[in-house]
């Protein structure tokens, strides 16, 4: 990738995050509900007056007009500064940075599992093509990829924290022993679907020319795997991995909520509730941006990689 | 339309999976006649009641009967999801089908706007929209749409750049042929199987998502027994009444299922090349 | 490097990062000793300040913050910080004497000057206490408070027991009310507080007997499912509000303690009957009313957890319960329902189930959210239970934010709400709030349109009124003729609980949900 495409992108990344800071202000302001009343007392269901809900709604400027609250803030984003969440008193961005460790601990941790099944799954049952091991593979995996996500988690929290009493209950904290759960019940439907893909790319790679060649001239079978067939089949494959690892640092919200695992996903899903629009904000442009910066860098790398793009200067 | 019916008959997967899927199909409609109970008839007397002869998946927090509502989600759900995936596919399609054969600024107009959407998770914006605007079915249905119909406009896109270089598309813009003439007669039938395939494999993914939403009160809403809701609700008696989310959970799991194994059988049938 | 090598110390790096990670997060807490109490609530507060909002609550239910007087059993005024006090024969001049041994938990002690500040300052921050009551002047004398009023305040004393007068030292100004809590003192002192977390030491100075746990921990787990999972498998000791359906997990006398009390709350939906809504005819509410099994929804649904409803004001407070239900002539009853429908001229003349007049089907919006578990369950029991009678109802799940709104703007036939009877010990705001008579926004809450003169007209004595027997007696006719009316639909009074495993004793839910976390709440024996 050369300097000039580097740039271009960048600039495309900060147009995209402009627009996508519109369309969430508007939606937020476009819907009903009032964050106000809920600031006051939570959900105690004690009697507010319409004064104090008036003199609060004054003070955090939640009566001016829409398009002066955006351009507010957008100023001040410039800046550096992305506002102050109401729902938990904080500047955003602290919050966020409070909230990114766990999301990133449950994405390594997730994805780590996934490449620790998948990839020997997924090269074996491509070698042995048509084995019952292949089969077997196969037939898991399917039902890896139809399974809701959030039923698996709490079937697996019904059995292994209430049945079997082997993992805690209360999530909200980050430990060893809560992330089990969530970065199993991640990491077995990533797992289904990238053991399919490491699968299909072996597979095709098996089918190449160059491998019928090689084996005309006698090399070995394991010589053909490892040094020509593996290198080739996993490219494509690191792009896959880097979006689907984007993804999760986006949060893998549902998840997150079934285990009250304390991360981004979580965070969103509550800012929401709360109509904390400062903070819903800061969270949608911060998982944007993460997601377009690791695609960034994968491309580059991918480019970097591979010697037949990196000569053809794509 | 041919090639399907040659396709039930030497694809032997493709026969079976279609065949469950028209069981599926046929167990929504026929779900009135099938279900002991109505699915929204609450006798509160018999609230939470385990599986047993009378009602076979049990009982909910209002007494209604678990297995009808299981029966009749199937109806709710799936006339939902393929809603949903028509709504995606109409959008998606049309607006990739006027990029690639316009060009020019609405081409440019609507990738930027389709590359913008890409270039975000496509789960957490969804959320946002649906929790934003507040819980309906409705509201879900705008918030995947928004967040899938790129995908749909790309692949549209890229077809009709290829299928307007064909002789015969080019012979008939030479001849005069009226765009709307050109687009129906010519662009639309090449390039609309592999859309179909496209969106027969996307139901199970959607309505998975779909049920994500309800799942966290962002979807449809009681008393519907959507599969989705059913679930959120039985979560909170998971310890006391698991089959309320056992039951939903499992029908979920194998419409998704057969769905998915019929578009794979699908694909092979309507584009045995297997090009991805 | 060649690329295969490049690829596993890729994926070699990602793996050790992972577990280096999950590592460091690792803080696996001791299991809980007999030195550290853990408690799991729902909170919503994310300050300790106790004149913000209602954050006081907060501080209170954590056993940190105390107050001059707090409410027993059947709520009245009893001594906390104040020993005794007494009102002056004008009625405008209350004193109160503090406790001699009280002491703040730096060691300062509680003097009158103290109080004085503290009351000051809430008067100060808090637009809420000017909304109680004004105080023309306060003044301090040794270990007596005196707060005189511009006019009568016969219920001075029960207000002082609102957490937003919880009494904090006034003298200490470095600290960080939000994230410290004040001063205070109660048995517990904040170690660390976060909206999602509170860890608290015992207060090594606390003035009222021994502090029975070295150290507390409050997570706070919103959903009451993991509440109830979370005390079942140990990881608390003690659990407040856990769901009806839940409650049967903790029948085993020989692990936990069950503590349970009709609270002051009521759940009921608004009606609203202003003109040209279906429910301006009194014959249509009787209808609805008549046509709702509440006994089984609060016996069967809700498995015990609530009383059946029917008065205004629940079963717990002395104001007439059993008097007000026996005058209920709405009990459930489907025929009687229809035949109130039939009166009206409502008939299924198309057969489709549901009564019509004029072309056109009774149908009701039915307004609720689900924040609390109980609202739903009750809408759609009505929704199934109406259906029944012929009336079709819409349900209609809102954002809790917006319920205010729809409230005040009477944009609903049924609105239903979980609300807390009592302010400072006494119910006539609530009572007034839904019901009296909106004359151009003066009760703005009154968005139902709803107007009886006979009952303003009580209201209006009620207002004036300082003898506690009489006021009672004003409270009963009104809930009387909100009865006759059938203005307002009472679905239940919930129950609220306490659970706590064997090995803590004393965890005793009160009626008035200041008090959770009390000294009186040590490792048992």
């Amino acid at each position: 990738m050369t300097n000039k495409q580097l740039l271009s992108r960048i600039a495309q990344i900060l147009v995209v995050l402009l627009g996508i800071s519109f369309i969430t202000f508007a939606l937020v302001m476009l819907s009903p509900g009032d964050p106000v009343r809920q600031m006051i007392a939570g959900n105690e269901d004690i009697i507010v007056s319409q004064q104090e809900i008036d003199a609060l709604r004054h003070e955090l400027g939640l009566d001016k007009p829409f398009i002066f609250q955006y351009l507010d803030w957008l100023g001040r984003a410039v800046q550096g500064d992305f506002g102050f969440s109401y729902m938990v008193k904080k500047p955003v961005v602290e919050q966020l940075m409070e909230s990114l460790p766990a999301t990133v601990i449950l994405a390594l941790a997730s994805t780590v599992f996934m490449l620790l099944v998948s990839i020997p799954a997924g090269i074996y049952s491509a070698v042995k093509h048509g084995s019952v091991f292949d089969y077997v593979v196969r037939g898991l995996t399917f039902i890896g990829v139809s399974v809701p996500n959030f039923w698996m988690g709490l079937m697996l929290l019904w059995i292994f924290g209430l049945k079997l009493r082997l993992l805690p209950i209360v999530g909200g904290r980050v430990s060893l022993e809560t992330l089990i759960l969530p970065a199993l019940t991640l990491g077995i439907v990533m797992a289904s679907k990238f053991t399919r893909q490491v699968r299909t790319a072996v597979l095709e790679e098996l089918n190449q020319d160059y491998v019928v060649g090689a084996r005309a001239r006698g090399m070995s079978e394991n010589h053909i795997l490892w040094k020509e067939v593996l290198p080739n089949a996993m490219l494509p494959l690191i792009t896959l991995l880097g979006l689907s690892f984007g993804n999760l640092l986006g949060g893998a919200a549902v998840v997150e909520i079934v285990f009250s695992w304390p991360g981004l996903g979580y965070l969103a899903v509550q800012s929401i509730i709360y109509r904390d629009f400062q903070l819903v904000q800061g969270i949608v442009l911060w998982i944007a941006l993460m997601y377009m910066v690791i695609n960034l860098i994968i491309d580059a790398s991918y480019n970097h990689l591979d010697p037949r793009l990196r000569k053809a200067g794509r | 339309m041919q090639t399907l019916i040659n396709g039930l008959k030497t694809n032997r997967a493709f026969a079976v999976t279609s065949f469950f899927v028209l069981l599926l199909i046929a167990v929504a409609l026929a779900a009135p006649l099938i279900a002991p109970y109505d699915p929204l008839e609450a006798t509160m007397q018999n609230a939470y009641l385990a599986p047993n002869a009378d009602h076979w998946f049990g009982t909910d927090k209002l007494g209604r009967d678990n297995f009808s509502r299981v029966l009749y989600g199937a109806a709710y759900s799936l006339s939902s999801v393929l809603l949903l995936v028509t709504v995606i596919f109409v959008i998606g399609t049309t607006l990739g089908v006027v990029a690639g054969y316009f060009g020019g600024k609405v081409d440019v107009v609507i990738m930027r706007v389709a590359d913008m959407m890409i270039s975000f998770p496509g789960m957490i914006l969804a959320i946002a929209i649906a929790g934003i605007l507040g819980g309906s079915l409705i509201n879900a249905i705008i918030a995947l749409t928004v967040v899938t119909w790129t995908k749909y406009a790309r692949l549209a896109r890229s077809m009709v750049l290829k299928v307007k270089k064909r002789d015969f598309v080019e012979a008939a813009i030479v001849n005069g042929g009226t765009s709307t003439h050109i687009l129906w007669k010519h662009i639309l039938p090449n390039i609309l199987p592999l859309m179909v395939i496209t969106a027969a494999s996307d139901i199970g993914a959607m309505m998975m998502e779909l049920a994500g939403l309800s799942f966290l009160g962002f979807g449809s809403q009681p008393p519907a027994p959507e599969w989705g809701l059913m679930l959120n609700e039985g979560r909170q008696q998971l310890q006391t009444a698991p089959w309320l989310m056992i039951f939903p959970g499992l029908a979920i799991f194998i419409t998704v299922v057969i769905f998915n194994l019929w578009g794979d059988a699908l694909r092979d049938v309507l584009d045995p090349r297997q090009e991805e | 490097m060649n690329k295969a090598a490049k690829l596993t110390a890729a994926l070699a790096m990602m793996g050790f990062l992972a577990f280096a990670a999950a590592g460091c997060g690792d803080d696996k807490s001791a299991a809980a000793t007999g030195d550290t109490l853990k408690f799991g609530v729902t909170n919503f507060a994310d300050s300790l300040e106790p004149t913000d909002n209602y954050f006081g609550w907060v501080v209170m239910r954590y056993g940190l913050g105390e107050c001059l007087v707090k409410f027993d059993e059947k709520m009245n005024a009893v001594p906390w910080l104040a020993e005794s006090w007494s009102v002056s024969d004008d009625k405008l001049t209350w004193t109160f004497k503090i406790n001699d041994k009280a002491v703040f938990s730096n060691g300062n002690k509680v003097t009158g000057e103290a109080v004085k500040k503290s009351i000051e300052r809430t008067f100060e921050k808090a637009a809420r206490a000017h909304a109680m009551f004004e105080p023309a002047s306060i003044t301090a004398d040794g270990q007596n408070v005196m707060i005189k009023t511009q006019t009568p305040v016969a219920t001075l004393p029960g207000m002082l027991g609102d957490p937003l007068f919880i009494i904090v030292d006034t003298s200490v100004t470095d600290r960080d009310y939000a994230s410290q809590g004040p001063i205070c003192t109660g048995p517990y002192v904040v170690k660390e507080y976060s909206k999602a977390k509170a860890v608290m030491d015992a207060n090594p100075n606390y003035w009222d007997g021994e502090v029975p746990y070295k150290h507390v921990e409050i997570p706070t787990i919103d959903d009451p499912n993991t509440r109830a999972m979370a005390l079942q498998s140990g990881e608390i000791d003690m659990a407040v509000n856990i769901a009806p359906g839940d409650l049967q997990l903790f029948e085993d006398k020989d692990k936990f303690n069950v503590s349970t009390i009709a609270s002051l709350r009521d759940v009921l939906a608004r009606i609203n009957v202003a003109d040209g809504k279906p429910m301006a005819d009194k014959r249509l509410r009787e209808a609805l009313l008549s046509s709702l099994d509440r006994e089984t929804y609060c016996k069967v649904l809700l498995k015990d957890t609530f009383v059946p409803g029917g008065p205004y004001l629940p079963p717990s407070v002395d104001y007439g319960f059993d008097e007000i239900k026996a005058l209920d002539k709405n009990q459930y009853n489907v025929e009687r329902a229809k035949e109130l429908l039939a009166e009206a001229g409502w008939k299924d003349t198309n057969n489709d189930g549901y009564v019509d007049k004029d072309g056109k089907n009774l149908e009701l919006d039915f307004i609720f959210y689900s924040g609390r578990a109980e609202l739903p369950l009750f809408a759609e029991a009505t929704q199934a239970d109406a259906k029944k009678a012929g009336i079709k109802i819409n349900l209609k799940n809102v954002d809790y934010n917006v319920l205010d709104g729809i409230g005040t703007r009477g944009e609903y036939d049924l609105l239903i709400s979980n609300i807390l009877t009592l302010a400072a010990g006494d119910p006539e705001v609530f009572i007034n709030q839904y019901l009296k008579t909106n004359v151009n926004g003066s009760n703005p809450q009154n968005g139902s349109g709803y107007s009886n003169p006979a009952f303003d007209a009580l209201s209006d004595r009620l207002a004036m009124e300082f003898d506690p027997a009489k006021r009672r007696a004003l409270i009963i006719d009104m809930q009387k003729i909100i009865m006759e009316d059938a203005a307002s639909l009472v679905f239940g009074y919930p129950e609220t609980n306490m659970i706590s495993s064997k090995a803590v004793a004393n965890a005793k839910i009160m009626p008035c949900d200041y008090y959770w976390l009390t000294k009186d709440v040590k490792p048992a024996k």
